[in-house]
């Protein structure tokens, strides 16, 4: 054990002094977790950039301060202080001018009323009909989506008051007021009782972990460091393994199996190293995100065995690597693709919130996926007994990966 | 200018000729360019799943149930509100729909009607769902608002006691509702949606939008592979051998850059190629334009994997920082995620970087039909990134350690 100890020790303090390792190590993981944070607005949640809207509002009818027109009110409530933070509109004029802006990519939508729009809103005609022209830029689908969903929950309104209008006249009976008098007063009474999006109140919030009774949000910079550090134990691992190939090209690893030592010894000394190393890597990085970004990583016992299982899957593949892999280069080449594309399968750089249908089972055949979801439960405040299949599916395929990686080196230096 | 050109080819040769660099530089970006092919293609036309716990199950919360089983957006399933939160965690639903106890009676009443979605912060199936759900649960609560409001119209004009009209009101809401409803089916006014630059009512994919951003990806990881054969190079003092043949400085420069940006072209024209024919990404759209974005493309990422090479020492060095810069650049650029949902803060970084440029004239061509003079913008700031950068790889350039 103490020979191991030592073995370990000493590829540990080289580690510490090779500076390239270091910076993709640490300072890699920490820098794309601040600056995708700073992407979306820091620790707490997403904070996007206005949408630039284009109106033109071509409605002819109504006008006056006291009764405007249904193309006023549409375009009064896209300026309306509630949506202030999240519309930034300016009128155009007229359609030609607000379409050339989204063309020239000053908008990212147009919202161009029609001439008709107060006489079909307000006209008593059933069949009339016009439409709201929403010309949007493709590439800027948010936006789109943002202010689609404002006209719609506007043009709803009216249609809702035109709606009680409707069943005004299916009601009157003879005796009645007249049929315009009754219309008049259901649209009025339709817009006294407030409208659909007064009545309706839909809450957001996040799902509850079974058995806790509040429900947090995973912290946006939490679930990006996550995916990041996991990433780059991937590197840290692959650096401290390297020095295998290292040692055996340069003759220092056949030269210690040469003494009584046995190679079993030796190598196992190795592996130490490289899973001591990468578990060091991660409990900093978990302390810098505490520190720096105010992270709240969960409870500690969840932690400390997502930490331990991740630790060891890296740890697993890196030897598994280096046991393929004839030279350095070569291991660095492979190894850097095989951990790019189990990150970019596993959701490390988009998340598990964005994972769906095929995409979601993809996550699942990857360990990191699986350690990702881990992360996310401890973050919302989950305990070990939520993390039964993110903390076993990983210690599977770590313990595969090392059952390979150990079978190969036995032969390569038996 | 000869002999720049005999060194590009031998860079060439020596990338094809090594297996593993041929499979990272090619394989690997084709594989993964099927894969979310066929990931997004298949996806953007997936329903959502949504799981529904109905906690009311009256009159108003059955209807919305059923109306959201008949859209084309969400697919529902009913559960208790544990394991509906469950299926949300566990990535299992896109979204929960919570329906409390007393909601139809607030509907039916007229009163402040709660709904609760369930969701993981920045999903965007949960926002698409949550939308579905808003616009359903609108239409449902807009139908019972405007029965009772013609009821109560109609009612208003006859006068009646107070205690029997409201049974009068309540029933003749009832009356009412089918015709409100209709109304409401075929309303009066309704959204037209244009994308510029695509064919009336046209929608692009995922895989259509996100395609340019994983070709930059990818090219920018590749600098690594055209780094190292660099590096190697000036360690064994193959460059300074080269010297005393009769290259000059600037053609075993221009060698090197040459061959990085074939290597990278090359690399572009495999992968949109993959995008064009087998995904529908109509890249082709206009030629010309695509291949001002695919030389502005090449021109920075060899200039940028000359500069990193001609800065550092080891190939250990040079996978760190090419891994960092590419994933940086990938994250600022919008390669990743489109940078409309970031602040307005990162959007202005971004857009200092010619990638995010040449990301914005690809997506141009593929889905608003940018032409030529559309994309010169992206390509004039391009080559002045890559002149920069030409001249900073020069002035670091080493020929030994």
């Amino acid at each position: 054990m103490t020979k191991i100890i030592a073995i370990a020790w000493k590829d540990l303090r080289s580690t510490a002094r090779n500076m390239p390792a270091l910076v993709m190590m640490l300072l890699a993981p920490l820098a794309l977790a601040a600056l995708l944070g700073f992407a979306f607005g820091g620790g707490g949640g997403f904070d996007i950039a206005a949408t630039k809207v284009a109106v033109a509002n071509l409605d002819r009818g109504g006008g006056s301060a006291a009764a405007p027109g249904a193309g006023a009110t549409v375009a009064g409530i896209l300026t309306s202080p509630g949506f202030r933070d999240v519309l930034d509109v300016s009128d155009k004029g007229g359609a030609r001018a607000a379409r050339t802006a989204v063309d020239d990519g000053k908008d990212a939508v147009a919202v161009i009323i029609p001439a008709d729009f107060s006489n079909v809103v307000y006209g008593g005609s059933p069949l009339a009909r016009t439409q709201v022209e929403l010309y949007e830029n493709p590439t800027q689908q948010i936006g789109g989506a943002i202010v689609e969903g404002v006209v719609g929950q506007a043009l709803l309104e009216f249609n809702g008051a035109r709606a009680a209008a409707a069943g005004a006249l299916a009601l009157r009976a003879p005796g009645d007021a007249s049929p315009a008098v009754l219309a008049k007063g259901a649209a009025e009474q339709f817009a006294r009782a407030g409208g659909a999006t007064t009545v309706l109140a839909i809450s957001q919030r996040a799902p509850q972990v079974p058995g806790d009774r509040h429900s947090r949000n995973v912290s946006v910079t939490g679930s990006i460091l996550a995916g990041m550090m996991v990433f780059f134990m991937f590197f840290g691992a692959a650096n401290v393994a390297r020095t295998i190939l290292d040692e055996d090209r340069a003759g220092t690893l056949p030269r210690l199996f040469t003494t009584p030592t046995s190679y079993g010894i030796i190598l196992g000394g190795k592996f130490a190293s490289v899973f001591v190393t990468v578990a060091l890597q991660a409990t900093i990085l978990l302390v810098a995100g505490r520190l720096i970004f105010s992270i709240e990583w969960g409870r500690l016992d969840a932690v400390v065995l997502l930490t331990l299982v991740a630790a060891s899957v890296a740890s697993g593949l890196a030897l598994l690597v280096i046991s393929l892999t004839r030279t350095p280069a070569q291991a660095g080449a492979i190894g850097a693709g095989v951990y790019l594309v189990l990150a970019l399968l596993g959701g490390n750089f988009t998340g598990t919130a964005q994972g769906s249908g095929v995409y979601s089972v993809a996550q699942k055949l990857t360990p990191n996926g699986w350690l990702l979801r881990g992360w996310d439960t401890t973050m919302r405040g989950g305990g070990t007994g939520d993390l039964r299949w993110p903390l076993l599916v990983p210690l599977g395929f770590a313990v595969a990966f090392f059952f390979f990686a150990v079978l190969r080196m036995r032969r390569r230096f038996a | 200018m000869k002999l720049a050109w005999i060194l590009a080819r031998k860079d060439l040769l020596q990338t094809v000729r090594d297996r593993l660099s041929f499979v990272f530089i090619l394989v690997m970006p084709l594989l993964f360019t099927l894969f979310f092919g066929l990931l997004f293609g298949s996806s953007s036309s997936d329903q959502l799943p949504v799981a529904v716990n109905n906690a009311d199950g009256g009159a108003a919360a059955r209807q919305l149930v059923a109306a959201l089983r008949r859209s084309d957006v969400v697919k529902v399933t009913v559960e208790g509100q544990t394991s509906a939160e469950k299926a949300v965690v566990d990535d299992n639903a896109a979204a929960a729909l919570l329906i409390p106890r007393g909601y139809s009676a607030s509907v039916a009443a007229g009163k402040k009607a709660s709904l609760t979605v369930v969701s993981t912060q920045g999903s965007s199936g949960a926002a698409t769902a949550a939308s579905e759900i808003r616009s359903l649960a609108g239409e449902q609560v807009a139908v019972e608002l405007a029965a009772r409001a013609a009821a109560e119209a109609v009612w208003a004009t006859r006068r009646m006691p107070q205690g029997v009209r409201s049974g009068v009101l309540a029933k003749s809401a009832a009356q009412a509702r089918p015709v409100a409803a209709a109304a409401l089916t075929h309303p009066a006014v309704t959204i037209q949606t244009i994308q510029a630059g695509t064919a009336a009512g046209q929608v692009p994919s995922g895989f259509v939008l996100s395609s340019p951003g994983m070709l930059v990806n990818f090219i920018m990881f590749s600098l690594t592979t055209a780094g190292v054969a660099l590096i190697v190079e000036r360690r064994n003092g193959t460059l300074q051998r080269l010297m005393t043949t009769r290259v000059r400085r600037w053609e075993l420069i221009f060698g090197k850059v040459a061959g990085m940006f074939v290597l990278t072209f090359v690399q572009q024209i495999l992968l949109l190629g993959v995008g064009q024919l087998f995904f529908g990404v109509d890249y082709l759209r206009d030629p010309e334009a695509l291949l001002v974005m695919m030389v502005s493309l090449s021109l920075v990422a060899s200039t940028l994997g000359l500069l990193i090479a001609s800065v550092l020492k080891s190939e250990q060095a040079l996978i760190a920082t090419t891994v960092l810069v590419s994933m940086g650049v990938s994250a600022l650029s919008g390669a990743w995620f489109p940078l409309e949902i970031t602040g307005s803060a990162y959007q202005f970084v971004g857009h200092l970087l010619p990638t995010s440029w040449i990301l914005d004239g690809l997506r141009g061509v593929v889905v608003r039909g940018f032409d030529v003079a559309d994309v010169l913008p992206a390509f004039g700031f391009s080559v002045a990134w890559a002149a920069g950068l030409f001249v900073l790889a020069v002035w670091r350039f080493r020929l030994s350690d």
